[in-house]
């Protein structure tokens, strides 16, 4: 008996920790979890941040390049691509005019809407919202999509006149990205001030069509519907948006019921293909794959080289082995038929004039080249291995170094540290969106132009791009530099891959599709509904 | 004693000292700043736009500036404030903790309960069948990745049989329950206690039959003591120094949190934290919970110091 009391000492010890992990815990989480859902609509539990339209926890939609699909869900933007993204409509903004060269914006606001705590939204707001963003204290790249307005005119509750330097129709796809501020409740903050506010995960303010209802660290954010949302009342009494740090997690989640939508992969959409009581949504990512060369480097300055990388690699058969079909072949960085001419180079597999062009441009094939890479995928790997295959039968010896977002990021901007990118580049839904790549103001390092593009007739069009107003007239200076895209491989064009998302077929008038940077597109949010 | 703690305690302050100037180092030696992980690749953020941010962020002052200013602040108990979501990295961390505490206290209690009982019987019966399934058992639980096995006890439990949830902390948009919670719990708890019972259990195994062996016991064995008390009483006593050894060193992974596990079943503690925080460069975030776990480091290896003298009454600290 004796030798059991004293046995028990170190377990006392242990009792003590257990003890004291069980306490602390329940009280804690009995203090953040006090809130009863309500019955009805029901609430919509998706992970709407996975994948790569996704940001997950973070809070400031105008300094964030991607999560547009649940910023959407309580902020609300001036306007908004159909789901198709064939044109842009009205959401705040009624109707707009634009002057013919594109240096005065007219934009009518719809009348009625309201904020959530009831103030009602004015042109006030848009003033404020705009000039927020451009203010560079708020360090937002859609906020300097506006640097060009030179004035904000608000002659009433509903008109707000813009004033630009410089013609610029890309302003339409810029008020797609910019969420709209409350003036009142954030008048007082300083912009600088603003980035680092926790006003974005304490009680932010929009007009979309859920108000926020609260926020668990590291778990989820809850939203309740908007009963004065313009539109109407949301079907559902909230939505939510839960988080997970391994995608691979979300889709268990999915298939176990737990939540109803979330991000899929290539091969978690084919496994979910078939499945009964799941929808696999699919759309074109509108994101470019490509090699980017670097320009500044003597063996690449040689277009035959560039060429050669061209005819060495067979995209089609990629495409059909690896993407199972699930891409679109890229001959230019657009894939859209209105941007897209006649007569462009297909560059189909032709190794002997691969290994002729490598040879008339006297390329020296014993030094190995070096091709960089964010993607960690499995999926991107088997890509950029079979690159490797094709670019060794031409005799070129390639090395892969594949390193994480911010250490790309610092190493992309010193071409003497990389030889080839392979990377993804948004490719619309306005296609100047590619000028930010390829203009040569845009060159290294501060830039984005990582590949050192300077080419007069790309700068040429793009600023002419910028200033047509008639659509038709405007994809055809698209088309020229398609054309020259083509033709100069600066880049070599890959492809574009097809996108997934995975929902419950209990949701009811669900709209997703697949953009960069997620949402931006009219997603009738206030219509979905749950089938009980 | 009171000597000997008052000494160890003068000498964590250079230590202490030490670590914070490695710890915040740490940034200048891995790739990419907060600013590169902050702009994704093919989004442009302008140069005012850029300075201003760096600017705000204090990245333009010098590094010993920076130090300077963390250490000053850290000596008032203000860590600083999370780059990604604003939160000043004291609350993050408070946040976090419970959710830490909880799994990382049930895991290491069922752990070390059952790795050591395990290990004693592993060792009164070496060579036997149930030490041959232990040992077995311990092999796959020591080798076998957290990662692997979080991702398969998911798509077991959660998805093929349904009994308990995908992951996470509680059900989104529910009142707290305690079934709730529990049934969150018992996936990535079972999952981290199956490793620590593996550990646990080696460790007791051999220093049970690295004592069995000496003098002492075959002298109680010759008294004609019942082989129960020689092993509690006589065996087990003696063979505890490793194991405290052990427990002591497990104790600031009860703070520290497991990263994978977390990561996997969404749940939001102190690991997922700093592993978010890495993703994202957010060095105040890291730096914060390095330090902290620094801390709780030397004072565990103190306690089981202390520990020892209670344990072992052939060690004496002063």
């Amino acid at each position: 008996m004796r030798s059991r009391l004293r046995l028990s000492r170190p377990m006392q010890w242990l009792g003590i920790l257990a003890l004291m992990a069980g306490l602390i815990a329940p009280s804690v989480a009995i203090a953040q979890d006090a809130s009863p859902s309500a019955g009805g609509g029901g609430v919509l539990v998706g992970a709407w941040d996975v994948g790569p339209g996704g940001c997950p926890e973070c809070p400031n939609p105008l300094q964030a390049g991607a999560g547009f699909t649940w910023y959407e869900k309580y902020f609300s933007k001036l306007m908004l691509y159909t789901p198709d993204f064939s044109s842009i409509e009205g959401d705040l903004a009624e109707s707009w005019e634009l002057n013919d060269d594109a240096t005065q914006y007219t934009l009518h606001l719809r009348d009625g809407v309201t904020w959530h705590d009831g103030e009602p939204f004015t042109s006030a707001d848009v003033k404020f919202t705009i000039e927020l963003a451009a203010n560079p204290d708020s360090a937002s790249y859609i906020g300097a999509k506006f640097a060009g307005v030179s004035s904000i005119e608000t002659p009433d509750d509903l008109t707000v006149v813009l004033h630009l330097d410089k013609g610029n129709v890309t302003l339409l796809d810029a008020f797609t990205f910019l969420v709209m501020l409350p003036e009142h409740a954030l008048k007082d903050i300083t912009p600088a001030d603003l980035t680092t506010s926790t006003w974005w995960l304490d009680n932010p303010i929009g007009t979309g069509p859920f108000k926020w209802k609260q926020y668990e660290p590291g778990q989820y954010i809850e939203l309740e519907a908007f009963d004065d949302y313009w539109r109407g009342r949301p079907k559902l009494d909230g939505i939510i948006n839960r988080f997970f740090p391994e995608a691979g997690s979300a889709v268990i989640a999915l298939q176990a019921g737990d939540i109803d939508f979330t991000y899929l992969t290539l091969d978690e959409a084919n496994g979910l293909q078939d499945t009964e009581g799941f929808t696999v949504l699919a759309g074109p990512s509108q994101v470019l794959n490509y090699l980017g060369f670097d320009l500044t480097d003597p063996r690449f300055a040689d277009q035959r080289v560039r060429q050669a990388f061209m005819y060495a690699i067979d995209r089609p058969t990629i495409i059909e082995q690896l993407y199972g079909g699930q891409a679109t072949l890229a001959n230019c960085a657009y894939i859209l038929p209105q941007y897209v001419p006649d007569g462009l180079n297909d560059y189909a597999q032709d190794v002997d004039t691969a290994k002729q062009l490598l040879s008339d441009a006297g390329f020296d094939a014993s030094q190995p080249i070096e091709i960089l890479t964010y993607y960690a995928d499995q999926l991107s790997s088997d890509v950029l291995v079979t690159i490797q295959q094709f670019m060794a039968d031409v005799g070129v010896t390639v090395d892969i170094r594949a390193v994480d977002v911010p250490t790309y990021n610092q190493v992309s901007p010193d071409p003497a540290q990389w030889d080839i990118v392979f990377a993804g580049a948004a490719n619309g839904p306005d296609p100047d969106v590619l000028s930010t790549h390829w203009e040569s103001i845009e060159a290294n390092p501060s830039n984005l132009n990582r590949s050192g593009i300077k080419d007069a007739d790309l700068d040429k069009l793009f600023a002419e791009g910028r200033q047509t107003v008639d659509p038709d007239a405007r994809a055809q200076v698209y088309q020229q530099i398609c054309k020259i895209m083509n033709d100069q491989l600066y880049w070599a064009p890959l492809w574009v891959p097809t996108r997934f998302g995975g929902a419950s077929a209990k949701i009811e008038n669900f709209v997703w599709v697949p953009a960069p940077g997620g949402g931006r597109y009219y997603d009738q949010a206030e219509l979905w509904s749950l089938a009980s | 004693m009171g000597r000997y703690i008052l000494r160890r305690l003068l000498i964590a302050i250079p230590i202490l000292f030490a670590i914070t100037l490695i710890v915040f180092s740490i940034q200048l030696l891995s790739p990419g700043d907060p600013l590169n992980a902050y702009v994704p690749p093919d989004f442009p953020l302008p140069e005012a736009q850029r300075e201003a941010l760096r600017h705000q962020l204090g990245l333009d002052q010098p590094f010993f500036t920076r130090y300077g200013y963390w250490l000053k602040e850290t000596l008032q108990g203000n860590l600083g404030t999370s780059i990604r979501t604003h939160e000043t990295v004291v609350n993050s961390i408070r946040n976090r903790a419970p959710a830490t505490l909880l799994l990382m206290g049930t895991a290491l209690t069922i752990g070390t309960a059952l790795g050591v009982l395990f290990g004693v019987v592993a060792a009164v019966r070496q060579y036997s069948v149930l030490d041959g399934i232990l040992t077995v058992f311990a092999f796959l639980g020591i080798s076998t990745p957290v990662y692997l096995t979080g991702l398969l006890a998911l798509y077991i439990f959660a998805l093929r049989l349904g009994w308990l949830p995908a992951g996470g902390y509680s059900t989104p948009g529910q009142p707290f329950s305690l079934t709730d919670r529990l049934s969150h719990l018992i996936l990535p708890a079972a999952i981290i206690a199956v490793n620590y019972i593996a550990q646990t259990m080696r460790y007791t195994r051999s220093a049970m039959l690295e004592v069995l062996g000496q003098d002492y016991v075959r002298t109680a064995r010759a008294k004609g003591l019942d082989d129960r008390v020689v092993i509690a009483r006589h065996a087990f006593r003696n063979a505890l120094l490793p194991i405290v050894t052990l427990i002591g060193a497990s104790v600031p992974a009860l703070i520290g949190g497991a990263i994978f596990i977390e990561s996997i079943f969404g749940w939001p503690g102190v690991g997922r934290l700093l592993l978010s925080g890495v993703e994202a460069r957010d060095y105040p975030i890291i730096i914060g919970i390095t330090f902290m776990l620094a801390i709780v480091t030397l004072i565990a290896n103190l306690i089981t110091d202390v520990v020892y003298a209670f344990v072992d009454p052939r060690i004496r600290l002063d």
